[in-house]
């Protein structure tokens, strides 16, 4: 099977990362795995790219850390949204499907008809 | 995700370590990562690689992670801080209110002390610390006679012998001088309404000039305002400008009526100019005066009065004191008392000195017994105030017991404590500028401790010097008491018949 591998576009990062926390806290291996699950694997988020991200989206406050012990009995640490996580998650998400479905609109767009052919 | 197991707490016991557990991460991530390849088949070795290759520049995420971390560390641990200290705060204010008696004592006492050291420390400040405010304060030079033990009449000079200095000297670019012997209060202004009294000081031609001061609006004196029957002219000082006649810049140029209060001639004056905010004449020439305005020293109308100019000059560029000590010492001899009574004698000396070192020579040593004695006092409010902190603490010592039981740490009762006192501290020092810092103003140029020959520490003519208690003048302006006393006694002294000099002006209004 062709499977299609996407480049994220750029901050878009952030707003799955804060996504795939809304369901409890989770560590950075798992946001990898499911960002991966849910996009049908055509995300593949770079681990160079999400930790910085991670830990980025803490100090502003948009995520906790904590450690605990992972399902295979490894410590690790779990990444929780904050208030202020979901309100900005709420957020972006209202700003990006304006942006996808304005994208969508003008991509999905067909050939205007041009005058003589109006006549 | 499961709670961490008992002993994973102790993880970091000493303190957060934002390297580590950044590593940790990329660890867990990494065996994570291995393990589902493993699971898919892969060999263990393989995998590894195959997992730090997916990864890329492991050691750069490293890096960031830890450079961020610490960020966040240093930010959590600031606002531990103040939370911490807002609370001791609290606390600290709480504790304070239920102990009124003491937090009152503590606070008086210590507002006492800093107001008592706020007060002679901004007259050290003035007199010995700060350069002088004129340009090129290094070329003013205080010239008086050698002689130390003489009064004022012997640090003065007659009109006759400051000209000869004027037009026979070759190291000073100008010399001038001011009529020592004015007191307090020796004009009238009569304008419309109540006649108000004045100090005016008489200064010769060039003072101003060679001081470095320059008019803060209008002109400084012309040549021809200091020729005998002149019209008179007037300069304000600043802040008689401002508090008499409100700031009104159309007051120059018109003429007031002033009168001397002891010819009682009234005269009308021209206001030429007001000298600038900086300018204190009070400051430099003797401190604790309060001038309000300067009218010409007319050479020819006190030729006859005997010594009563007291001199300062500025030197040429490059001329050292030394230099213009010897020209002043074969020049002053050969001056004559008076040109028109050669028979009076010649031979005066001259002693130059810094203008800035003659001012806070004069005072130095008697400001410095006062600041001592201030700083004393202040280490006594110290002595007294550690007391009876400790006499708290003793009286505390079950609530220091029961945090302790609590599981407060030795440091953290040690800031609680820290901080009550910087709260005594601030709440001690706060009233000291506003109670007693401000009475500065209102002692040191209270009129009735003016008297500028005082300040010179000895007193014109044959008047036996009044013995003064080492630190008299500075305590002028600290208590205004000593100056009454001070009164009464030159009082008495007036009544005998002085030389004309100083005395027209300075005696009967005290």
């Amino acid at each position: 099977m062709e499977q299609t591998r996407l480049e994220l576009v750029r901050g878009t990062l952030d707003i799955l990362i804060l996504k795939s926390l809304i369901w409890g806290p989770l560590h950075g291996y798992a946001i990898t795995g499911l960002i991966r699950r849910h996009s049908e694997d055509a995300l593949l988020v770079e681990e160079g790219t999400l930790y910085p991200a991670l830990w980025r989206l803490e100090s502003k406050g948009l995520l906790e850390a904590e450690w605990g012990l992972s399902e295979n009995n490894r410590k690790a640490k779990f990444y929780r949204l904050t208030t202020e996580g979901r309100r900005q998650l709420r957020q972006e998400v209202k700003i990006w499907e304006a942006y996808a479905a304005a994208v969508t609109k003008v991509l999905g767009a067909t050939r205007p008809r041009l005058p003589e052919e109006m006549v | 995700m499961r709670q961490a197991p008992l002993w994973r707490r102790y993880d970091r016991l000493s303190g957060s370590d934002p390297a580590a557990d950044v590593k940790d991460e990329l660890r867990f991530h990494l065996e994570s990562k291995v393990d589902d390849l493993v699971a898919k088949g892969w060999r263990p070795k393989d995998a590894r690689q195959e997992a730090e290759r997916q990864f890329g520049d492991i050691l750069a995420v490293q890096r960031m992670g830890e450079r961020i971390g610490e960020h966040m560390d240093r930010r959590r641990h600031l606002t531990d801080y103040w939370a911490d200290a807002l609370q001791d705060l609290r606390f600290t204010l709480r504790t304070l209110r239920l102990d009124t008696g003491f937090a009152v004592v503590a606070i008086l006492i210590l507002a006492l002390g800093i107001g008592a050291n706020i007060t002679v420390f901004s007259v050290v400040n003035t007199i010995l610390l700060r350069p002088l405010q004129f340009p090129n304060p290094q070329q003013l030079v205080r010239i008086v006679e050698k002689d130390a033990k003489s009064n004022e009449s012997g640090k003065t000079y007659t009109a006759d012998a400051t000209q000869d200095f004027q037009q026979q000297n070759r190291s000073f670019q100008s010399v001038s001088g001011y009529f020592a012997f004015t007191g307090p209060n020796n004009f009238k202004l009569s304008g419309n309404g109540q006649p108000m009294p004045a100090t005016g000081m008489l200064v010769a031609e060039g003072f101003f000039e060679t001081l470095g001061v320059a008019p803060a609006a209008g002109r400084l004196f012309r040549h021809e305002e200091f020729i005998h029957h002149a019209q008179t002219a007037a300069l304000l000082s600043y802040p008689y400008w401002k508090s008499q006649f409100k700031g009104d810049r159309n007051i120059i140029g018109q003429t007031v009526d002033l009168s001397d209060k002891v010819d009682l001639n009234n005269k009308s004056v021209v206001v030429v100019g007001v000298l600038p905010e900086t300018f204190d004449f009070g400051a430099v020439f003797s401190p604790g005066a309060k001038v309000d305005l300067f009218v010409p020293y007319i050479m020819d109308d006190f030729r006859g009065d005997g010594n009563d100019l007291a001199l300062v000059g500025r030197l040429k560029p490059g001329i050292s004191i030394a230099q213009a000590q010897n020209e002043a010492d074969t020049l002053f001899p050969q001056f004559y008392f008076e040109h028109k009574h050669p028979e009076y004698g010649k031979g005066y000396t001259g002693k130059l000195t810094d203008l800035k070192q003659y001012v806070s020579g004069k005072l130095g040593r008697s400001l410095i017994v006062l600041w001592c004695a201030v700083c004393l006092i202040l280490l006594i409010v110290c002595v007294n105030l550690s007391n009876l902190l400790l006499a708290r603490a003793a009286a505390r010592n079950r609530e220091f017991a029961m945090r302790c039981a609590l599981g407060a740490r030795r440091s953290r009762i040690l800031r609680q404590l820290l901080t009550e006192s910087l709260v005594l501290a601030i709440s001690g020092a706060s009233p000291g500028p506003f109670s007693l810092g401000l009475s500065i103003r209102a002692r040191s140029h209270s009129r009735c401790s003016t008297w500028y020959a005082s300040t010179e520490q000895s007193w014109p003519g044959r008047w036996s010097s009044p013995s003064q208690p080492p630190f008299s003048s500075a305590s002028h302006q600290l208590f205004a008491c000593r100056a009454k006393t001070y009164r009464s006694l030159s009082k008495t002294e007036a009544t005998e018949p002085a030389r004309a000099a100083g005395m027209t002006a300075s005696v009967p209004y005290s």
